[in-house]
């Protein structure tokens, strides 16, 4: 459901509405929670979800935004994410900041993150559950799809959502995207 | 001398269970929070009835001062899902507690959207309580 959503957002005439879309988000986590009734198990769905989003999202990404370089390096992934892929799919920008380990790890900056307008997790799920760990997925799956291998944890700050994405290694050009090794 | 501005903030849900409660004072707010808030309790219990009543016959959500009981006044805002917003006060202050309602009720609106929040359960949440806090600063004390 959140797909079609996301998928909406980029096609101006079948826009909807922000309340619909965050309440139906929150739903359907706190239904997975029930039914599973372990949040990390709930995180590792999530970002199973984000994934398999991601991999189909990538080629519609690269069809509709033709003019995109192929990128070379974790600064220009950041770039193309923070500047391009986000804005489109979430309809809000992000920022690129806390660079470590040789460049091949970074933070998207989310500040007004769609999915947790009016949310607050409780405290005793804070540890456990990734809430926005579908976007992570989703770049997850996304970028796995170009051949990057990464990986992306979305945590929830105070006032904004930090996806921590860590460039693994580039996989070989003749894998099928969506299979590991 | 004026007797100090003391309020008691209570909402209540669908099976007359307190949800929220929240006292204000002009003077040391810690000191009287333990020593009557079983009285204040009791009393807005008995307002139950009453505003119910009320709220049968008025349109409007806000129902003005609708019981009285020794010094408190009991002033009443049903929201449209059947939530009671109770408001307790020694002095009378219709126009500060119309807005706090009002604040409020925004409040528990955006709160109640949280999908972790099952309505009628007691609200915990530190940001809603801090929210409280400032309307009755803002508005009433």
């Amino acid at each position: 459901m959140s797909k079609t959503t996301k998928t909406g957002s980029l096609v101006d005439a079948k826009k909807m509405s922000a309340e619909l879309f965050t309440l139906t988000y929150g739903a359907f986590v706190t239904q997975m929670l029930k039914d599973y009734e372990d949040p990390q198990v709930v995180t590792a769905k999530l970002d199973k979800i984000g994934f398999d989003m991601g991999t189909v999202l990538a080629d519609d990404f690269l069809a509709k935004s033709a003019n995109v370089p192929r990128c070379q390096d974790c600064k220009q992934i950041a770039e193309v994410l923070s500047k391009l892929a986000i804005p489109n799919y979430l309809g809000v920008p992000a920022t690129v900041s806390n660079w470590s380990s040789g460049d091949r790890e970074f933070s998207l900056i989310i500040e007004s993150n769609p999915l947790t307008e009016l949310v607050e997790i409780p405290d005793h799920l804070k540890a456990t559950l990734n809430y926005s760990q579908v976007i992570a997925g989703a770049i997850r799956g996304a970028l796995e799809a170009l051949h990057f291998k990464v990986y992306a944890v979305a945590v929830e700050n105070a006032s904004n959502t930090e996806i921590r994405i860590k460039l693994d290694s580039i996989l070989k050009d003749s894998l099928p995207a969506g299979e590991d090794y | 001398m004026t007797a100090a501005k003391e309020f008691y903030f209570v909402i209540i849900g669908h099976e007359d269970q307190p949800i929220f409660e929240m006292d204000f004072s002009s003077s040391d707010k810690k000191k009287k929070e333990s020593e009557s808030r079983h009285l204040n309790q009791f009393i807005a219990h008995a307002a139950l009835d009453v505003v119910d009543e009320c709220a049968l016959i008025n349109n409007t959500m806000h129902l003005k001062q609708i019981d009285k009981f020794n010094e408190w006044n009991v002033s009443a805002f049903v929201t449209m899902g059947r939530i009671r917003f109770l408001m307790l006060h020694t002095q009378r202050c219709d126009e500060g507690i119309r807005q706090f309602f009002q604040e409020m009720y925004e409040t528990y609106i955006k709160y109640s959207m949280n999908p972790f929040y099952t309505i009628g359960s007691a609200i915990k949440s530190p940001a809603f309580e801090q929210k409280a806090l400032i309307y009755g600063r803002k508005y009433l004390v």
